[in-house]
């Protein structure tokens, strides 16, 4: 098994994660510093792939991620996110304006726990990002 | 007298407050009636007692009442096990056919690891007219078997309505979102 390195501090690094393509990305810009773009999951330990992979180079995220791109909230594009920002507290976290008005928000309260037995609709994963607290097991 | 007759009488004796009155003519009048009256109950017992009666309602008078065919429970008790179970929500839609991940609920998973594609037909015609992207459904297969042991697999796909909220959990809620917005740090 290859063993996992981090960048040097003058490399330009951009990993893709996920089942698909790229459903969650980070950057590295160069002297440890970090953007993660969208999360999704590892699904052997069902923790977000990015911070699984911070954790294989050696990296804590908690002094390296500077900022948390949201850049919709497509299911598959937001599983985890709220992991994510809980383990990069010093982080900004950028998203449309969109998502943080009332209408939205709303609509985020009306479903949060009525959707599915299941993580299907992604509501309770945005309604921890902005409340900032771990996901429950099951909606 | 019959004997079951002067027993009932004898009973009657010694329970009644009239007979403890002492009222003699009373009683006597009374018991006369009394008497006649079980004689009467007596002889009706025997004029029927080889006769059949019938005390069911008349089943033509049912179905006159209830048109369509009432079930009969046998008929009705079939056992299913499930086999396999799915949550899953719509993708695409095509002309014949919609695409679908699923979450495999029987193996407690929590992401969607499958897609599938499903022939519209298999819906029923509600279900059809409002399938729609994003639509979840839950997808069983199962075995039922029939009172008789007839054993069949079945494969049933069913769409998930819209909860209803009453108007004042709508209030409640525009009101905390609008508290919710306010406290959100938003540059």
């Amino acid at each position: 098994m290859t063993e996992l390195r981090p960048p040097n501090s003058d490399q330009i690094e951009l990993i893709l994660f996920g089942p698909g393509y790229g459903e969650c990305v980070a950057v590295h810009l160069g002297e440890n510093r970090w953007i993660v773009v969208d999360s999704c999951l590892d699904t052997k330990t069902s923790r977000p792939a990015v911070i699984e992979y911070f954790s294989s180079i050696g990296i804590n995220p908690e002094e390296s991620v500077k900022l948390i791109i949201i850049s919709h909230w497509h299911d598959d594009h937001i599983r985890g996110l709220s992991d994510i920002i809980s383990s990069c507290p010093k982080a900004s976290v950028c998203c449309s304006s969109v998502l943080t008005q009332k209408e939205f928000l709303l609509y985020v309260l009306n479903f949060q726990n009525l959707m599915t037995n299941t993580n299907l609709s992604g509501v309770s994963e945005i309604r921890c990002v902005f409340r900032r607290k771990p996901p429950p097991d099951s909606v | 007298m019959n004997g079951q007759a002067a027993e009932n009488l004898a009973l009657y004796d010694n329970t009644t407050s009239i007979s403890r009155f002492g009222n003699t003519t009373g009683d006597q009048v009374f018991k006369s009636k009394f008497y006649e009256d079980i004689m009467e109950n007596l002889s009706m017992v025997k004029k029927h007692e080889n006769e059949i009666v019938d005390t069911t309602y008349p089943k033509s008078n049912i179905i006159d009442i209830f048109p369509n065919k009432i079930p009969n429970p046998q008929e009705t008790r079939y056992s299913f096990s499930v086999l396999q179970e799915w949550e899953g929500y719509v993708v695409s839609i095509a002309k014949d056919t919609f695409t679908a991940r699923l979450i495999d609920i029987t193996r407690n998973c929590t992401m969607e690891e499958e897609e599938a594609d499903f022939p519209l037909d298999d819906l029923d015609d509600t279900d059809r007219s409002r399938i729609s992207l994003g639509a979840i459904f839950r997808w069983v297969v199962s075995y039922r078997r029939s009172p008789g042991g007839t054993k069949d697999r079945l494969s049933r796909i069913v769409f998930r309505n819209l909860p209803a909220w009453t108007a004042k959990e709508i209030e409640k809620n525009r009101h905390d979102a609008a508290e919710w917005a306010g406290q959100l740090n938003v540059e």
